[in-house]
């Protein structure tokens, strides 16, 4: 078969490829950009099948800028990632669908190291890799394919092959080369399904935990003793305008107050979201570099969190806490003439009641008697006093409108109460020891202030769900339809198939493992591997020589073959260049008898040495009779004997 | 081989004082089945040199002094009718001899120089209609005097390429002078004293054994660099061609082989190249030596 006709074939598979690659960053690309690359394989597939002729230039050209069009409508600058990876694409596909010759498809092949890589920006967890890897694997044989015409099959088979053995070196290159910072950092090219928003409306909310991502896994050591609920407090929205409850300016304020540790450590591993926020349970301080602590007790990162992070977290206690004025009136805001139902049952409560905790029953007597229940898609109240018709009228909806109903209520009073959002619980992985928390665990409730004392935890679902607190939502049986009705096609919608679940927990535990040893093996966990692999001092030494003997054995090996093929300077001639460096630099233009004599009379001592490697030397090289061995060795001798003479 | 070599260069240097080098260079031209030639003034012992040559080698003498008047046929010989036979006779010229000393060669007219260079390069001769071969071995000595001296017609460099080796015998150091004034070496007279060292079928065998002479790759790349350092350098108006690069090959195995190895060495290779290339490269004598060391010490020897 000529190269010419595999050129068809192969550079149709590569279109596919892009193909794939488009449909699985769909989320990032947006459906127009999607369906333009997918023309772009129909168009390849129409020419492979000799429906249509190949494009001309001018026709390249259209579609070309055709796509710049598309994708700077489509994703536009705000996505300066988003639209350079895809131009790149776009480009790469009309260049493989203009190819003619083996030479311009293998520039195509040689730039899709580059490109494919590319989707690691987008998604980074065990399944991107593999995939990356197959994308790589059936590149390196289509480059075998169409420079050495043999068949895929067996090009596969040998791109295998060498993949599988460069995987061993790069993980050794992962672990032992010291790991430096990145330079820079991608902006954030993340866009999540986030569970949680810095400004929040429940009530217009229909359907709730549409996504199983994971946002963060949380390894809480048995010496922690904490127990569930595990409430990660995320985001504090202190802020209310009669509609949406707000992120105060003061999420990203360092902590200034006094505090002190309350407890062991913690870690945890968040996936990158694009926002600065972190998850923490209670209040928090954290040792990991570019982790700060706000003065709610929330951690935040001041650059997004464009890569996965492992960070430590500490539980502690801020001392001194008392609300200043302007808290205190931030705290219980609320504007005029919202919602008078809800106020006017708030003042009713207050009026008979002398404490906050009294108050907090009476409203959850007023839950429990008018048999509010928990709902993921409850119906969404639009009009201006939604908590009045949440309360009095649908009596059904999630977190959120509890969380949000309580603080209204409660600000109604006169309590200073503010909505957090967070994740709640997360599914526990006891083979390892750690907690999953995905988007549906999001969850909103209360803290409120009691003076001299600080603030306080409320979560009024709890009241109306109390199985929430325990767990994942995915384990909660009340909503357990609705919930799998959201997810969609997800593996964890079937996860009643014994099955199904295995394998989700399965790629679960793979992706932890990938995350923890992979993306975030940074300094410490390599210095803290490189310890565990090679013990204290007694047992670091001999495992690192003979480490380093296998490299110095593999360096010299290579080394070895490359003189073999490319320099071919016989053992003899090396030896009569280091003689004649004694002399000076100009003796490699004389001859072997010129530089004797040259040598000779700087030499004289000499004389005699020099004379018989002379011999030896113009035997070796000139005449059709090889030297003997002892010769050889005689000359190697000689050769060695008079460099040391001659340094004396 | 080195002591049949060493015998015939040293009986010559008895008669040519002091130039033992130039003397093995018209051996191994001789070796290599070449022609040669000497560039000097008179006196300097050319005649005696060839001469002398063929005396040692037990070979056939014949000396020719070019003229301006000189003719074709004064070399070649000519047809005399025989009226006896009724027939003509072919009376063979001068050149039907193993050795000829062409003396002086640039003072007779281009026709006869190259009726020479002809019998030279074909080693046969065409008498009206009929082709005579030149005897086994030929072996031509040429002399010619500096160009720029009166009456000489320069040969053409196309006709140069003819000889295998150029060579000069220059003046004799002091030492030899003496010696000549003194009269201590040979005497012409005694040119056919000297005794002969080999025999026809020991030449030719000689011959045969110079291209078994090893050749190493090293060397022949040194013989390639040098001669396209001369093509690519930019420092020559005729380079050297192809046949320039054989003869080098050649003549450097002969000189190994006088210096009695069966291998050849660089410094071979410098040995004979002036004389290879001197003519060839257009280079008058007196400035050979400087453009040859230009050449050495711009190309690397390679080991």
């Amino acid at each position: 078969m000529t190269s010419d006709k595999l050129l068809e074939p192969q550079t149709l598979l590569t279109t596919l490829l892009y193909g794939l690659v488009s449909i699985l960053l769909l989320n990032s690309f947006g459906l127009v950009f999607t369906c333009a690359m997918l023309l772009i394989v129909l168009f390849k597939l129409a020419i492979y099948k000799k429906l249509v002729k190949g494009p001309s230039e001018k026709m390249i050209n259209l579609l070309a800028f055709t796509i710049i069009l598309v994708v700077f409508v489509a994703i536009g600058f705000a996505n300066l990632v988003e639209m350079f990876v895809s131009l790149l694409l776009g480009a790469c596909a009309l260049k493989t669908i203009q190819a003619k010759t083996k030479k311009q498809a293998m520039s195509v092949q040689l730039l899709n190291f580059f490109v494919y890589p590319c989707f690691f920006i987008f998604s980074q967890n065990v399944l991107s890799l593999l995939f990356v890897l197959a994308l790589l694997v059936i590149n390196l044989a289509q480059m075998l394919w169409i420079e050495h015409d043999i068949e895929l099959r067996s090009a596969m088979k040998q791109a295998t092959k060498h993949l599988l053995l460069a995987l061993p070196l790069a993980a050794i290159m992962v672990v032992l080369l010291p790991k430096v910072s990145p330079f820079w950092q991608l902006p954030g090219a993340k866009k999540t399904q986030t569970g949680l928003s810095e400004d929040i409306d429940p009530f217009e909310i229909s359907e709730l935990s549409r996504s199983d991502e994971l946002v963060f896994r949380a390894i809480l050591p048995d010496s922690a003793q904490m127990k569930p609920p595990f409430y990660w407090r995320t985001l504090i929205h202190d802020k209310f305008d009669g509609k949406r409850w707000r992120v105060s300016a003061h999420h990203d304020v360092p902590l200034q107050a006094p505090y002190r540790a309350v407890g062991a450590s913690y870690t945890v591993i968040a996936r990158p979201s694009g926002k600065t926020w972190l998850y923490n349970l209670g209040q928090a301080k954290s040792a990991t570099r570019g982790v700060n602590t706000n003065h709610f007790g929330t951690l935040f990162m001041q650059n997004h969190l464009s890569s996965s992070m492992e960070y430590q977290v500490t539980p502690i206690h801020v001392s001194g806490i008392g609300l200043v004025n302007w808290q205190y009136r931030l705290n219980t805001a609320l504007p005029e003439e919202i919602n008078p139902l809800a106020t006017a049952m708030a003042m009713r409560w207050d009026n008979t009641t002398d404490n906050t905790a009294d108050f907090i029953k009476q409203m959850k007597q007023y839950f429990i008697e008018h048999r509010f229940s928990y709902s993921l898609m409850p119906a969404t109240i639009s009009d201006r006093d939604s908590i009045d018709t949440f309360l009095t009228e649908t009596r059904e909806g999630f977190c959120g409108h509890y969380a949000a109903s309580a603080a209204f209520m409660m600000r109604a009073a006169g309590i200073p109460a503010r909505l957090v959002s967070g994740y709640l619980g997360g599914e526990y992985n006891e083979e390892r020891g750690y907690y999953s928390v995905y988007q549906y665990d999001a969850h909103a409730w209360v803290e409120y202030y009691v003076p001299q004392q600080g603030w306080y935890r409320l979560d009024p679902t709890a009241w109306v769900a109390p199985d929430r607190l325990i767990g994942s939502l995915s384990e909660l049986t009340e909503v357990e339809d609705e919930f799998k009705d959201n997810l969609g096609l997800s593996l964890m919608s079937y996860s009643n198939l014994a099955l199904v679940n295995w394998v989700r927990l399965q790629i679960e535990q793979l992706d932890y493992q990938w995350t923890r040893w992979v993306l975030n093996f940074d300094h410490q966990k390599q210095s803290r591997l490189l310890r565990d692999l090679f013990g204290q001092y007694h047992r670091l030494l001999p495992a690192l020589s003979v480490f380093l003997l296998l490299i110095a054995i593999f360096i010299a090996r290579f080394w070895y073959l490359q003189r073999k093929q490319l320099i071919k300077l016989p053992e003899a001639v090396k030896l009569h260049q280091a003689i004649c460096r004694l002399a000076g630099e100009e003796l490699h233009k004389l001859t072997p008898s010129q530089a004797l004599f040259t040598l000779k009379s700087q030499y004289p001592g000499l004389s005699q040495e020099l004379e018989e490697f002379n011999q030896y030397f113009v035997k070796s090289r000139f005449s059709r009779a090889q030297l003997t061995k002892a010769e050889a060795t005689r000359m190697k001798a000689l050769g060695r004997l008079i460099i040391k003479k001659a340094k004396k | 081989m080195n002591k049949t070599t060493e015998a015939i260069i040293n009986q010559l240097s008895e008669l040519i004082l002091g130039k033992e080098e130039q003397i093995r260079l018209a051996v191994v031209c001789l070796l290599c089945k070449g022609h040669l030639l000497i560039e000097d003034l008179p006196g300097m012992g050319k005649t005696t040199l060839s001469h002398g040559l063929a005396n040692v080698l037990g070979l056939s003498y014949q000396r020719v002094q070019f003229t301006s008047d000189l003719l074709p046929a004064d070399i070649t010989g000519s047809s005399v009718f025989n009226t006896q036979q009724q027939s003509f006779d072919f009376h063979p010229g001068p050149i039907f001899s193993q050795v000829l000393l062409a003396d002086e060669i640039n003072r007779a007219s281009p026709k006869t120089q190259s009726a020479l260079l002809e019998a030279m390069e074909e080693r046969q001769v065409t008498v009206d209609g009929k082709t005579h071969p030149l005897p086994e071995p030929f072996f031509v000595i040429a002399t010619q005097n500096p160009l720029h001296q009166s009456g000489t017609h320069p040969l053409p460099e196309s006709q140069l390429d003819r000889f295998f080796l150029r060579i000069s015998l220059g003046y004799p150091d002091e030492h030899a002078e003496k010696s000549l004034i003194l009269g201590n070496n040979l005497q012409r007279q005694h040119l056919s004293e000297l005794s002969c060292v080999l025999d026809l079928t020991a030449l030719a065998a000689l011959q045969q054994t110079v291209v078994a002479v090893n050749l190493s790759e090293s060397v022949v790349q040194y013989i390639i660099n040098l001669v396209n350092f001369t093509r690519y350098s930019g420092q020559f108006s005729d380079p050297l061609s192809p046949r320039a690069s054989i003869a080098l090959g050649l003549a450097t195995r002969a000189y190994a082989l006088t210096q009695g190895r069966d291998y050849a060495l660089p410094d071979d290779v410098q040995a004979v190249f002036a004389a290879v290339a001197g003519h060839r490269l257009n280079v008058s004598a007196n400035e050979l030596d400087d453009v040859v060391k230009g050449i050495f010490d711009n190309v690397a020897v390679v080991l």
